[in-house]
């Protein structure tokens, strides 16, 4: 049976344990809105994006984009996945890996070359698959150029005709309380699917474009490729820390649970030890009277 | 008077900026949009976005690679990055250049390298350009 001073000890440690948990918990929950911030910037030059796109591709026809060729007989692909470098973040990697290899089973007709951002899934799947680059920067958050880098690796090697499509795998933030694993693909790229009449109808406007409409899509395509790639990062960024609040949260929460249960068992101890006591010094009396 | 957006992937440079005449660099030649401009979409290049607000007051912004849209009473500007010159660290641009400079000095044999350090000196350069041009 344990004794009081191994429960104090125990006390003692579990109460370091919740310092630090529940400091990672602010940490993350002031990352986590810093990382919301950057989401909500980039919005606006999203939107903006995907609007002019939409409103050229519906006055183009028969427009040839390298990004749009479909290379199915090419049975090789990337995929790029966007775990963390850190753990302690409830389970965030884990699901990412359990999609990891939900989606290779899927798609077992193709050859796949896997590149990672953040070493964390790295680690669980590197034997099952075949590594390709682990991209690391120089600050813990990629900046837009660094994402700009990977994406243009990545659509250089689609263009050559090195591989047939280009897959993306992260975890889509959907509150700071749940995220989910998300698979798509990236290259191919496809046109919004919307109809071009109803676009017409949305921009009812005549452009005069130039140098030409065509030339605008040459420009406009990368940009909206490399900002899907910019998008997915900068959603599993604030997953990570979305995830590492709330499992920062629970550990802290279970702390005290465990703290004050143990305070409870040692007080118990306490007070059978004093009863002892006074049972032996008031027995003693008895004796000595008698 | 219209309104000027100026939007990048790392944030919104100004939204709903009014102003009276906008100078907007194009792949094409420098292009001056006064109120009622025809509906126009264009390619930027690299270089210096000068807006003129109601006060007759000139506002810079640099701006590389991206598309303009001009439509109805605002004129959008997509760009890869942007800065407005109040902002700029002339140091800091400085010492950017001197570092491009330095790379492209050395032979660099693959392409891309060659096109990140051009478009980097590119950069710098006109970041001291705009800096020169506060208080106009």
């Amino acid at each position: 049976m344990a004794n009081i001073k191994d429960l104090k000890k125990r006390i003692k440690s579990t109460k370091g344990t919740y310092k630090i948990t529940s400091a990672m918990k602010l940490v993350s929950a002031a990352k986590l809105a810093r990382a919301q911030q950057r989401i909500l910037s980039l919005k606006p030059y999203s939107n903006e994006l995907m609007s002019t796109l939409k409103t050229v591709a519906a006055v183009t026809s028969d427009y040839e984009h390298d990004f749009f060729k479909d290379d199915s007989e090419n049975k090789h692909a990337h995929l790029l996945i966007i775990s963390s470098d850190k753990g302690l973040c409830g389970g965030y990697n884990g699901q990412l890996y359990k999609e990891a290899k939900k989606f290779l089973a899927a798609n077992n007709d193709k050859e796949f070359k896997v590149h990672f951002i953040g070493k964390k899934v790295k680690e669980l799947i590197a034997e099952e698959v075949n590594v390709g680059n682990h991209y690391q920067f120089e600050k813990v958050d990629p900046t837009h150029d660094e994402i700009l880098d990977i994406a243009d690796e990545l659509s250089t090697s689609f263009e050559t005709g090195e591989v047939g499509s280009v897959h993306i795998l992260y975890n889509s933030f959907e509150s700071a309380m749940s995220c989910f694993a998300t698979a798509s693909q990236i290259l191919p790229f496809s046109m919004p699917e919307d109809d071009k009449e109803k676009i017409k109808e949305d921009f009812p406007f005549d452009f005069k474009y130039a140098p030409s409409a065509e030339d605008i899509l040459d420009t406009m395509i990368p940009e909206v490729y490399a900002n899907s790639i910019y998008t997915a990062v900068l959603d599993a960024i604030a997953s990570e820390h979305g995830m590492r609040m709330v499992a920062m949260d629970n550990a802290s929460s279970n702390c005290n649970d465990v703290i004050k249960k143990l305070t409870l068992k040692m007080n118990k101890l306490r007070q059978a030890a004093i009863t002892t006591e006074l049972i032996e010094v008031v027995s003693g009396a008895e004796s000595l009277n008698g | 008077m219209f309104k000027l957006d100026i939007l990048t992937p790392s944030g919104v440079v100004v939204k709903d900026f009014e102003c009276s005449e906008v100078l907007v660099p194009t792949v094409s030649g420098e292009i001056d949009i006064l109120k009622d401009h025809t509906h126009v979409l264009t390619k930027l290049s690299t270089g210096i976005v000068t807006a003129i607000d109601l006060n007759s007051k000139k506002w810079n912004f640099s701006v590389t690679h991206g598309t303009c849209k001009i439509l109805g009473d605002r004129v959008s500007i997509l760009a890869m990055t942007s800065e407005s010159s109040e902002k700029i660290d002339i140091d800091r641009a400085k010492a950017a250049l001197e570092k491009a400079e330095k790379k492209l000095a050395q032979a660099i044999e693959n392409d891309v390298e060659l096109i990140k350090f051009r478009r980097k000196k590119e950069r710098a350069e006109m970041r001291i350009k705009l800096a020169y041009t506060r208080g106009e």
